[in-house]
Parts: structure tokens; C-alpha cells; sequence
């Protein structure tokens, strides 16, 4: 085996040209495979976090089967139920500080015990503060904002010049990038929700405790919808495998195409590759010994491109950013992006990415090889 | 008389069988060597003399007929076994070297020993002592397309003998040589039938024809024996 691996690395090296077109084509759709695969990990990551950490029970409005605003004074109503810790209000909505620039609002009062260590700059707003705002690092940079400036907010209700008085860190998640954070009555007052919020957050002693709640909640008011820690979890997961399942099906799409590539590039000189079989075979190879030699070659084929393309995903997502990448994966997101992207490289795509690499290779060139190494010597000599 | 190691009977190949004009190359070809003995075919170009050439060593499949080497038929035999064959018993030069061109000259000599059971060092101390046999101990490592048609007949020459072939078959050996270079191969070819090793070769080349034991012509795809090499009388060995 040794020595077949010897001719095997020396026909690559014989014709660097045909190895490195090989070594391209098969390497390019793992390259996207394994940087989707990452980011896509990534963000599956930071949103478990973000679950994990979240409230244990998230109450809204029923509003034919979807959320809809929820009066504030349930707040008081949740806090008096066994087993709550912490009741809290929220606003999320979608809003557009400058043209063309999305961000989410958030209103919500920051708990006593968060940690100004978490900010890239700057403070918290204080409570009840008319004015004050945290602001995405990279939501910041694209509005020309830093930590004392002020800006002026245009909502549908009325125009606040607002002051940035902290920036989210810079490696927080996607979401914490393009947010700002005000106080709950701030953003009361900026949408005209008097009374009302998005949903309300509900902290309980363990997650048992939770599920008893939730059902309590949903059977003592039709009106209200309860989504418990562990539904999110299912929402969230059930998200990520439809997008893995459209991801899967452009990447077949992408490997199909790469299979009968490869057979083309196998295809240059296959006149060559026909008398260089044939001779094998005349000076007392099988076809056994030649199919492993080609498996061989395949083999060194796919570690270089499956290696070559692995440390290139990994320059490229987590040193470059993912540029002219991620926007394929994320949503509204510049082709050069300013926020840290979320990437995870795991041992198991690389194992997925080196199969996948061998299958490619071995489907271009086994079966070309194999009819070659059948046929009478002499005829594959002509 | 010891058994012979190649016995062929009514071997036939026809190209193109199922076009609307098959080419009949070899009718009936039967042929019987002994071991240490030199079988020469000639005959004019495009007559069938390679083909002959591959189908007695197993490189071309004949279209019908029998063939025995070392006693046993070869009709039968599987892949691996024909193979092995061909690496243990049997050597061939032909007439366009058919050398890979871009591996180093060593590895040309034991390509097909590569996948025996010697070790690559050992191949390569094999290779470097034939090589030095035929004087290119120089060009050890140089790849083969750096060398000149001599070399590379010398070269072609030294891959066939080092698995000790029992049979030699050589296709025009001499045909792109110099002067010098074909005595060379002459002295070598020589020194092989002392040896016991049974040589058949084509060829049109009047000091390798006297080397021969029986010469034969081919001639519309039957073989007919020669009583000398001067080629005064002819027998057709189907009838």
C-alpha cells in the first residue's frame, strides 16, 4: 500500500495542473459547505444562548392564533402567581433610525443585577429615562454615533432626539447588533403603547414550575398566548432544520454539479491516463491494483481540497468576516459586514466535508478508470 | 525435451466484429515454444505481427483459439491470476518503448513490481543494478522523457527482464536503434537464451533473426515457417 501511495502522490505531482483543477473543483462547494455549516452553527449557537437566558415564559395577546399586544396591568396579576421570581414588560419592534437602516427597538428595564461589563462603552440608561439609549455597536458605526451623542428618532407618533449614553459589545450576537435599548416607559412613549406592551417576560424558580404555570395562565384567560421556554426551544430548532433543508437542497444541487466536473477535469488527458493504466497493466497490475491507485490518488485529492477548504472557510468567516458570504445565510446584511459574524467549526463537518470530498472525487474518476483497467491492454494502448 | 512454455492453437482475432467489415487479422495461428529457445516472426507492416505479439502475452484478448503458457491455459484465468502472470513469466519490449514519461527512470524499471510484495528500496536497488547493467546508471533519476531513443529502448529492455521472465516478447526491438545500442540488445537477448529463457520477437533485423531457433513469417494471417533466416522456403504451419 505504501508504495501505490508513493505513485499515487507522484502522478499528482507529475501534472500539478490537473491536480489543482481537481483539487478546485471539488474544493469549492465544500468551502461554501463548511462556511454555512459554521455560520449556520453559530447562529443556532447564539440563539440557544439567547433562549437559555431568556425568561422562562413569554406572554402576549391571542389574536387569531397570533401575538398581539398585551395590556401592562397583567404584570401585577403574574407577580402575585406561586414560583414567579421576576415580571417584566417588553417592547420589540422593528423601526428605521435613518434611511434605509433597520433596527430593532427594545424597551425593557435592565435587571438590577445585569452587568455594565457586558457593554463595549459607556453605561446603562437610567430607569424611567426620557432619553437615554444603549445602542448596537454596529447599528452605532453605520448611524455615525458614539457613546454622548445625539440623534433624532422619527416614529409615528412624534420625533425624540435620543442620547446614545452606552454601546453593546462588538462579539454580542447578531441581534444585539442593530438594537437599541430604552427604558420600557421610553419606548411606551416613542410608539404610543400606553398601557400596552409587546409581550411580558415571566422569571420562575425552575422550568417544572414554569410548565405549570404556562398551562395555569392559558386556561385561566383564553385571551392570553403562553409560550413556554422549552416551545421557543422547538420553534427555534424547527426553524434551523428548514433552513438546513433548503441549504441541503442547493448544496446537492452544487454537488451535482461538481461530480461531472470533476469527470471533465479528470477528463483532460484521458488518452494519457488510458495508455498509463494500460501499461500498468501490461506490466502485471489488476485491475484491483489499479481501481486502489485511483482510490489513492482520490483520496490525496480530497485531503488536500477537504483540508485547503476548511482553513479557507476559516479565514474567511472568522478573519475576514465572511465577506460576500454571510448575506447568503443572514438576512439583510451588507455584503461586507461590519458585525461579528457567529461561526462554529466543528470536527463533525470536517468529517462531513472530507466524505462529501470523497465521494466527488471518487464518482469522477473510479468509474472511468474501472472500464479502462477491463478492457484488453492492447486496446486501451491503441 | 522439457514442456513447452508457450503453446498456441487456432488462434484467430478479428477487429471490428460486429461492423460490416470485420478485419481478419490472425486465421488459425498455432505456434509451440520450448524454454532457451528464439522464435522470430516477420513479415510486412500491418500483417499482425503485434497483435500476434499481444495476443500470445496475454495483453490482447484473441477472438477464438487456445492458448497454453507453462503448461497450463490461459482461457480461464481470472484477472489477478493473468496479472501475476505477466509480472512473474512473462517481459515485453515494444516497439515505441511505451515508458511513462514523466516518472523518474528507476521507477519506469519496477512500475510493474510495484505491487508485489518487495519493498520500494529493495525495487529501487533492483532497478539501479539493471540500470547499471545497461549503462544508465547516470540517468537513475531523471525522468524518461529527458532520455534518447536508445536509452529509452534500454530502459524499455531492463523493465521487461526484472521480474525474470521465463518468456520474452519483443516487438521490433532493434527498429529505432543505432548501431551500437542494437548490439547491445543483441548481446543482452543472447545472454538471456543461455539462460533458458524463451524469446519471441518480431522483427526484420538480420542479426537478431540469426539469433532464432525458428523463424516464421506471417503472411495473410497465417504463420509460415522458414527453414532459414535467408527465407528460401516456406511452410504453412495451419496445414
Amino acid at each position: 500500500m505504501t508504495k501505490l501511495l508513493f505513485l499515487a502522490a507522484l502522478n499528482l505531482a507529475k501534472s500539478p495542473g490537473r491536480a489543482l483543477a481537481l483539487i478546485l473543483c471539488i474544493g469549492g462547494p465544500v468551502f461554501l459547505f463548511i462556511s454555512a455549516a459554521a455560520i449556520s452553527a453559530g447562529i443556532s449557537g447564539e440563539a440557544a444562548a439567547s433562549i437559555e437566558s431568556g425568561a422562562d415564559i413569554y406572554v402576549t395577546r391571542d389574536q387569531g392564533g397570533l401575538d398581539a399586544n398585551i395590556e401592562v396591568k397583567y404584570v401585577d396579576e403574574f407577580r402575585q402567581s406561586m414560583s414567579v421570581v421576576e415580571v417584566r414588560p417588553r417592547i420589540v419592534a422593528r423601526i428605521a433610525p435613518a434611511p434605509e437602516i433597520w433596527a430593532v427597538l427594545l424597551g425593557i428595564d435592565p435587571l438590577t443585577t445585569e452587568d455594565e461589563r457586558g457593554l463595549q462603552s459607556g453605561r446603562f440608561f437610567r430607569a424611567h429615562s426620557s432619553s437615554e439609549v444603549v445602542m448596537g455597536s454596529t447599528l452605532a458605526n453605520r448611524l455615525g454615533l458614539k457613546v454622548g451623542s445625539s440623534f433624532i428618532l422619527s416614529t409615528r407618533t412624534m420625533d425624540r432626539t435620543l442620547k446614545v449614553v452606552g454601546t453593546s459589545s462588538k462579539s454580542g450576537t447578531l441581534w444585539e447588533s442593530s438594537v437599541i435599548w430604552t427604558s420600557f416607559s421610553l419606548a411606551q412613549e416613542l410608539l404610543g403603547m400606553t398601557g400596552l406592551a409587546t409581550d411580558i417576560l415571566i422569571q420562575t424558580r425552575d422550568e417544572v414550575m414554569a410548565n405549570r404555570l404556562a398551562d395555569h395562565l392559558a386556561r385561566s384567560d383564553a385571551h392570553l398566548r403562553v409560550q413556554t421556554k422549552d416551545l421557543v426551544r422547538r420553534y427555534v430548532s424547527r426553524g434551523y432544520a428548514y433552513t438546513g433543508g433548503i441549504f441541503s437542497a442547493v448544496y446537492a444541487v452544487a454537488l451535482a454539479l461538481a461530480i461531472p466536473a470533476v469527470l471533465v477535469i479528470s477528463g483532460f488527458g484521458t488518452r494519457e491516463r488510458r495508455r498509463e493504466i494500460a501499461l500498468l497493466k501490461v506490466t502485471g497490475w489488476s485491475t484491483t491494483h489499479v481501481l486502489v491507485l485511483v482510490t489513492l490518488e482520490a483520496w490525496l485529492c480530497s485531503l488536500v481540497a477537504c483540508g485547503l477548504s476548511f482553513l479557507t472557510a476559516f479565514v474567511w468567516v472568522r478573519w475576514l468576516n465572511a465577506p460576500l458570504l454571510a448575506n447568503l445565510f443572514i438576512a439583510e446584511l451588507e455584503w461586507f459586514p461590519v458585525v461579528e459574524i457567529p461561526a462554529r467549526f466543528e470536527i463533525s463537518t470536517l468529517g462531513l466535508s472530507l466524505l462529501v470530498c470523497l465521494i466527488v472525487s471518487w464518482t469522477g474518476t473510479l468509474f472511468s478508470s474501472w472500464r479502462t483497467a477491463s478492457i484488453p491492454a492492447a486496446e486501451a494502448l491503441q | 525435451m522439457s514442456d513447452p512454455v508457450l503453446e498456441a492453437s487456432g488462434l484467430t482475432k478479428i477487429f471490428g466484429r460486429r461492423s460490416l467489415t470485420p478485419l481478419s487479422i490472425l486465421r488459425g495461428i498455432t505456434l509451440k515454444a520450448q524454454p532457451g529457445q528464439a522464435i522470430g516472426l516477420t513479415g510486412p507492416s500491418g500483417v499482425g505481427k503485434t497483435t500476434l505479439l499481444s495476443c500470445l502475452s496475454l495483453i490482447d484478448l484473441p477472438t477464438s483459439g487456445s492458448l497454453r503458457l507453462f503448461g497450463s491455459s490461459t482461457h480461464d484465468l481470472s484477472d489477478r491470476a493473468r496479472s501475476e502472470l505477466r509480472r512473474e513469466k512473462i517481459g515485453f519490449v515494444f516497439q515505441n518503448f511505451q515508458l511513462l514519461e514523466d516518472l523518474p527512470t528507476w521507477l519506469n524499471v519496477c512500475i510493474g513490481q510495484l505491487v508485489g510484495p518487495t519493498p520500494l528500496n529493495r525495487l529501487r536497488e533492483q532497478a539501479l543494478k539493471l540500470l547499471e547493467v545497461v549503462g544508465m546508471e547516470r540517468q537513475v533519476d531523471c525522468a524518461v522523457r529527458q532520455l534518447s531513443g536508445g536509452e529509452k529502448q534500454r530502459l524499455a529492455y531492463t523493465r521487461a527482464v526484472i521480474g525474470s521472465p521465463d518468456l520474452l516478447f519483443a516487438d521490433e526491438p532493434t527498429s529505432n536503434l543505432d548501431t551500437t545500442s542494437a548490439r547491445f540488445l543483441l548481446n543482452q537477448i543472447e545472454a538471456l537464451l543461455e539462460s533458458d529463457v524463451c524469446v519471441i520477437m518480431a522483427t526484420h533485423d538480420a542479426s537478431l533473426l540469426a539469433l532464432c531457433d525458428h523463424i516464421y513469417e506471417l503472411r495473410d494471417g497465417t504463420l509460415w515457417h522458414r527453414n532459414d533466416s535467408a527465407g528460401t522456403s516456406a511452410i504453412c504451419l495451419e496445414e
